[in-house]
């Protein structure tokens, strides 16, 4: 019970983590100088297996986008660590963030896990008026099929009822060896969970 | 034995620690070994070691392409297998038992490592309630044996009733929450390193079959969705005390639609990574020995190609499936993946995780049997003479293997990211979310979450509340804080692990 009680302890403070708004805090609690906030920047695309979540992004405030900025600009950055700094931009700066997302998600030049990061992170920001507009070219239309898989994901998870039809229709013009990448995209769309009696 | 007498030992020991060149056995190739010249003095300037290391007696890793490894067409729904038949000459198979069951094991004489292995069989409710104010809260269920008690009757760990104590370093015994496959490994802790330094009491030990669902059932008033029905298969595997030197067979699963096994034999950014892999280890007297690379069907690697949603719960979940493709034997097992998503709706972007601390180490195929790493990095960055974390993407994934794996043989974090939560060992340094390491206007984010412990916040030499950047399982790997270092405690952890064999021969 003990282990429980961690738990718990634990989800009260890293916990609630989606309830927080994209770009709707971008002020510091405790304003910090731009060295600081360069220098958590910097710690916090270092993190190795704890996720960093929306309120410690925006705990930094507008001071972050700069050095966030720059790591996504700079060529030479480790691709994990452009990721990272994509999804702190989408939390801090909100759909301000939408151009540069945009521009990684379309760049056939980088690596899966910055277009996926950015993919992600456009799908957090616009709202759902928006999110067809953005990411449907992308599903049916990016010359990767990961990428095409990931978009249908983002789609299905964030409204399966609208897109659900439309990632299918995607997925069934997939090749065979192709079509199981957008088994995670599909499984948003079934109402029953994996069940441990179906093997 | 103080921090500044391991301090001084170890400026004897460093400089003797040099890179290990890399063979490879299966390509038939003359080696292009890489040699990091003087890396280890870059890599570990204030390591701790565990041992006394003589390099010239450490065989190099041999690499091995082992071929794809895993059923030819994706099987239909959840895989949930129970034990791969381990090779261990200590492995006791105690059978299948209903929770609340109390089974007997043996221990022999001059036994330093145990570990208890659940997985269960059928299945267990995924959650129970906890009943909270206003509402219940909803937690995941989780294998956690109980009541691990001495041939004397002296019981080392009671999960539902304590005690556990604030320093958890004098714990007797740490255990870790994991869904449907859970393992303890004595010793993981200060205390434990303590009373196995002899061997633990050879004899007739016993344990309680248990999980968190039985738990509510005998606690009715704190929680809910608990039962007494709920099955599972037991193993022990003991191990004699080990030695300095320990041997750790390695395991890579290639998941990435950009790398393949047989590819990666003869890359040069590979064997940068192993190389490097390789003298992290070795301050701790663990060396690689025989590193197997597989490549994984095409189902699956068309299956995660858009990487692991790891915020799924569940054996179940897509982390759990990946780990059933692992092999039988005793070996780290590495998944090397493109992208990994955490949190609760998978917003969140990791580098590793594990499927549980410990590993169930020596039992390959089950749904906690491996730890994945994003491999996106591996040929990133410059790579020159020495090691750098900072600017060669092989060496920060070697770093992140390390890490991942320090988890898998049973090591925590030494700080949690919020300075809160500490790892059980007495000589690591803490960094405490505190007026310690903090001006007073930053202290008051503590308690909102907000404030995330980082490297250059933890690095103040010879502070204990203030310190640990240094450490491979810090939190964070955060160049130029970040050495790879280990405490004495943690490699002599290490070493125990059931995955890591006596000796430094292949």
């Amino acid at each position: 019970m003990k282990t429980l009680i961690f738990l718990m302890l634990g989800l009260s403070v890293y916990g609630n983590a989606t309830a927080v708004t994209p770009g709707a805090a971008a002020s510091a609690a405790v304003p910090l100088s731009y060295q600081r906030a360069q220098s958590a920047v910097m710690a916090y695309l270092s993190a190795i297996d704890t996720p960093i979540t929306p309120s410690v992004w925006q705990a930094l405030g507008s001071q972050a986008i700069g050095p966030l900025q720059e790591v996504i600009r700079d060529r030479s950055s480790f691709p994990t660590r452009c990721a990272k700094a994509l999804e702190g931009l989408s939390w801090i700066s909100g759909e301000e963030a939408l151009p540069l997302l945009r521009a990684a998600a379309r760049d056939s030049s980088e690596p899966a896990v910055v277009r996926f990061a950015a993919l992600r992170g456009i799908a957090q920001v616009v709202d759902k008026a928006a999110l067809s507009g953005e990411l449907r070219p992308l599903l049916e239309g990016a010359a990767d099929a990961r990428v095409r898989a990931f978009a249908g994901a983002q789609l299905t998870s964030r409204d399966a009822w609208a897109y659900c039809g439309l990632v299918k229709a995607q997925a069934d013009r997939e090749t065979a060896e192709q079509r199981p990448q957008f088994e995670r995209a599909l499984k948003n769309c079934t109402t029953e969970p994996h069940q441990l009696d179906q093997q | 034995m103080n921090r500044k007498v391991f301090a001084t030992i170890l400026a004897g020991v460093l400089c003797t620690i040099s890179a290990a060149p890399i063979r490879l056995a299966a390509a038939g190739r003359s080696s292009p070994a890489v040699r990091i010249v003087n890396a280890a003095n870059d890599v570990r300037s204030s390591a701790v070691s565990g041992a006394s290391v003589s390099p010239s007696a450490i065989p190099a890793p041999i690499v091995v392409y082992a071929g794809t490894v895993g059923p030819a067409t994706e099987p239909s729904g959840c895989q949930t297998p129970t034990e791969t038949a381990s090779t261990r000459p200590f492995v006791q198979r105690l059978g299948l038992h209903r929770v609340g069951d109390i089974v007997n094991f043996t221990v022999p004489p001059f036994t330093g490592s145990i570990s208890i292995i659940e997985q269960a069989a059928g299945a267990p409710p995924q959650t129970v309630e906890v009943l909270t104010e206003p509402e219940p809260f909803a937690v995941p269920n989780a294998a956690v044996a109980s009541l691990i008690t001495e041939p004397n009757g002296t019981v080392l760990y009671d999960d539902l009733n304590g005690p556990f104590p604030p320093d958890l370093s004098t714990a007797h015994v740490v255990a870790y929450d994991t869904a449907y496959t859970g393992t303890i490994t004595l010793p993981n802790t200060t205390q434990a390193l303590t009373d196995s330094s002899h061997g633990y009491p050879a004899g007739s030990w016993s344990v309680e079959v248990n999980d968190r669902a039985f738990e509510c059932f005998e606690a009715p008033s704190l929680c809910t969705g608990g039962g007494s029905s709920d099955q599972y298969t037991l193993t022990v595997i003991t191990k004699p005390i080990a030695r300095l030197l320990g041997t750790l067979n390695v395991a890579i699963y290639f998941a990435s639609e950009a790398y393949s096994g047989a590819r990666e034999l003869s890359d040069a950014n590979f064997q940068r990574y192993l190389a490097t892999l390789s003298n992290i280890y070795q301050a701790t007297g663990v060396k690689l020995g025989t590193v197997r690379l597989y490549d994984l069907p095409a189902w699956a690697k068309a299956l995660y190609a858009t990487g692991v949603d790891a915020s799924q719960q569940g054996p179940c979940a897509e982390l759990g499936q990946l780990f059933t493709l692992s092999q039988p034997g005793d070996q780290l097992n590495l998944f090397f993946v493109d992208d990994i998503a955490s949190g609760d709706g998978g917003e969140f972007e990791i580098i590793g995780i594990d499927g549980s601390i410990p590993a169930p180490s020596g039992i390959g195929g089950t749904i906690a049997s491996g730890a994945i790493v994003n491999d996106s990095d591996l040929a990133s960055g410059i790579c020159a003479a020495t090691i750098d974390f900072g600017t060669c993407g092989a060496d920060e994934i070697a770093y992140i293997s390390a890490h991942e794996g320090g988890h898998y043989m049973g090591l925590y974090h030494t700080s949690e990211a919020l300075g809160n939560y500490f790892d059980p060992l007495s000589d690591t340094a803490q960094c405490q979310c505190s007026t310690a390491c903090l001006d007073a206007d930053q202290v008051q984010l503590c308690s909102t979450g907000q404030l995330y412990m980082t490297a250059d916040l933890c690095s103040q030499p010879g502070s204990t509340q203030c310190g640990g950047a240094d450490n491979l399982m810090f939190w964070l790997l955060q160049p130029p804080y970040s050495k790879g270092n280990f405490s004495q405690q943690q490699g002599k952890v290490m070493r125990a692990n059931p995955v890591v064999r006596a000796g430094a021969s292949q």
